[in-house]
């Protein structure tokens, strides 16, 4: 439990819907979907690819594909200010100065032609044209220092393809740091790497966030970076937010049949089981959804019970603080057997 | 090694391109400086010397005209003045045909239409009759005025494959991750976007370069380009033309000038896409 929780949080996002206008209909890829996150505090965001979980994050940015993509309900509060009411001069304000956002793919999400200097300092003088070359210049090495980049007085003259992956995530790091934002947006950050550069890039991530006090929402589908990393998790599952806990509890005692399908299809080492457990059946298609529960098809806990295929069940708060599950049958999930991953 | 580096290597591959640009640097070069090497003003008439072939005798390597004026530096200031106009027309065109692409692309939608059906719209003016109309009530005569009317109507290809480079780039993580940082789009157009494509439109800029000189020498020669008493190529080749069996030197030299610099260009054009193509980086 962090103490963060009694203080205001830096975004409250409530009921934020996004829909996608596509020639085949309305995809409804957010659906009402609720948090808060804290100064200092991680929200990790996880689900299977296409659940929604970066769509929610580019539309606080306002960075949807346009025109198919556009936020049809909801509000997000930054420091009591509505980014979802912003028209795209103010957006363009908050974008890197209150908001820095590191994307998946260091490999291309680099500009090529441009050193990875000069990319940092374009997040400065995006926000302040009138800092004097020197500063910035100083700024790009305390950057590039600060994500543990060695040499960083040369590594900053170097051009993205001189760079390891693991390199190219830093620079991104410092530029999404550059101007010490309030909320950090982390985009399955190490998705893209190996495994065994992941940890150093998570390293340096938790640095970063520890040094300016940002509030951080990381996505991400790897459950081993949410234990390493959060400090509370959203699992979101066909455009909702199914659970929404600290994470002991989630690895605990998940109370969303989704959740514990999730945990329990990873490979463990302290059981004996030969084969993974994988979750039956496909992902719903969100142009379409099942009527209900979107999980009822999958979920081994409804058995058909009438409730799912028909009413969309609401987030009941549980028994542990903090905690909330969109079951019509929570409380019939049981605590997880054997020791949480980490 | 730098990008500089590279881009070097891969150019001084094609030996072609090498020679090419050699002699390209030693014909401009001698335009530039056509005030000292020409042996004779361009205008100085010499009556006894007149319709001589090219000789050694009085440095008349390329013989004179019928008023007797030194052929070689009629030819090295004709040089001068179409390889000015060329260049001009080029930086021009280039410069138009870049804003069009990148604003057609970038934003795509109705501005992206408008744009392209005037581009559409002037490729598909009977090229000629548009020169000639335009040469005769605005261009005659001034090197300067002929430039801007081949300008006005050479941006269209660079436009064209401006835009295409900027559908796909806008497109790239890089510019969704520069929009994250707060870029403008001016910004992301021309700091982020434009860099990337300067590969093509410095290739293109090169070969309208030799387009140019080629369209202006057929305006010249059609006496709707540049005007006496300046020379330029084609209209040497016109002023010529008459002769041409008697005094074949009249035609054949400024031919073989407008010939050697268009060539060259293509060839240099041709080694800077090798060199700039990223698809082909050999390292």
């Amino acid at each position: 439990m962090t103490a963060a929780e009694n203080v205001e949080p830096v975004l409250r996002v409530r009921g934020l819907t996004v829909e996608f206008t596509t020639a085949d209909g309305v995809v409804h890829a957010v659906t009402d979907v609720s948090y808060d996150v804290a100064a200092g505090e991680t929200l990790a965001i996880v689900g299977e690819s296409g659940c929604g979980k970066t769509v929610s994050a580019l539309a606080l940015l306002g960075l949807l594909p346009r025109p198919q993509g556009r936020v049809s309900a909801g509000s997000a509060l930054l420091d009591g200010r509505d980014l979802l009411a912003m028209d795209e001069r103010e957006l363009r304000a908050v974008r890197g100065r209150q908001i820095g956002m590191v994307f998946q793919d260091p490999m291309t999400s680099l500009n090529p032609v441009l050193t990875a200097g000069a990319q940092i300092e374009e997040a400065l003088t995006a926000h302040d044209p009138s800092l004097p070359q020197a500063d910035r210049a100083a700024r790009v090495v305390e950057l590039l220092t600060l994500a543990g980049i060695p040499d960083p007085a040369r590594q900053a003259a170097a051009y993205p393809h001189q760079l390891s992956g693991g390199m190219r995530q830093r620079v991104m790091i410092a530029m999404a740091m550059a101007n010490s934002p309030a909320l950090l947006v982390a985009d399955e950050p190490t998705s893209a790497l190996d495994v065994t550069v992941q940890a150093q890039v998570l390293d340096v991530l938790r640095t970063a966030q520890q040094e300016t006090g940002a509030a951080t929402i990381l996505i991400t589908h790897d459950l081993g970076v949410v234990a390493e990393m959060a400090d509370r998790v959203a699992v979101m599952y066909a455009g909702r937010i199914v659970e929404l806990a600290d994470v002991r509890t989630v690895f605990d005692h998940p109370r969303h049949p989704y959740t514990a399908a999730l945990l329990s299809s990873l490979p463990r080492l302290d059981t004996n089981h030969r084969r993974l457990a994988p979750i039956a059946g496909q992902p719903p298609s969100l142009l379409d959804p099942p009527p209900g529960c979107a999980f009822h098809p999958r979920c081994g806990l409804s058995d058909g019970r009438l409730p799912c295929r028909t009413d969309v069940p609401p987030r009941h708060g549980t028994d542990v603080d903090g905690q909330s599950a969109a079951c019509h049958y929570w409380n019939e999930v049981g605590p997880r057997q054997g020791t949480a991953i980490s | 090694m730098s990008e500089w580096g590279l881009f070097r290597r891969r150019f001084m591959r094609h030996r072609l391109a090498v020679g090419a640009s050699l002699l390209l640097l030693l014909i401009a070069a001698a335009a530039l400086f056509a005030d000292r090497i020409a042996p004779y003003a361009f205008d100085a008439i010499d009556l006894p010397n007149r319709s001589k072939p090219p000789t050694l005798d009085g440095w008349h390597v390329f013989g004179t005209d019928k008023i007797g004026r030194d052929y070689f530096s009629r030819v090295l200031y004709g040089t001068r003045t179409s390889l000015l106009v060329a260049i001009t027309v080029a930086l021009l065109s280039t410069a138009i045909g870049t804003v069009v692409g990148a604003v057609a692309g970038y934003y795509r939608g109705w501005i992206d239409e408008l744009l392209m059906r005037v581009t559409d719209f002037v490729l598909s003016l009977p090229f000629l009759a548009v020169l000639l109309v335009a040469a005769a009530y605005v261009g005659q005569g001034s090197p300067g005025r002929v430039a801007v009317i081949l300008a006005l109507l050479l941006w269209t290809n660079i436009a064209r494959i401006v835009r295409g480079q900027y559908l796909s780039l806008r497109e790239k993580e890089f510019v969704e991750a520069a929009r994250a940082l707060g870029a403008t789009d001016a910004r992301i157009i021309f700091r982020h976007i434009l860099p990337n494509t300067l590969g093509p439109i410095i290739v293109n800029a090169t070969l309208c370069v030799a387009l140019a000189i080629l369209l202006e020498s057929t305006l010249s020669f059609l006496n709707f380009g540049i005007q006496p008493p300046n020379p330029a190529l084609g209209k040497l080749i016109a002023d010529g033309q008459g002769s041409m069996l008697t005094q074949w030197w009249l035609v054949t030299m400024p031919g073989l000038a407008i010939v050697a610099i268009c060539l060259s260009i293509n060839f240099v054009g041709d080694g800077l896409r090798d060199a700039l193509d990223p698809a082909q980086a050999v390292r």
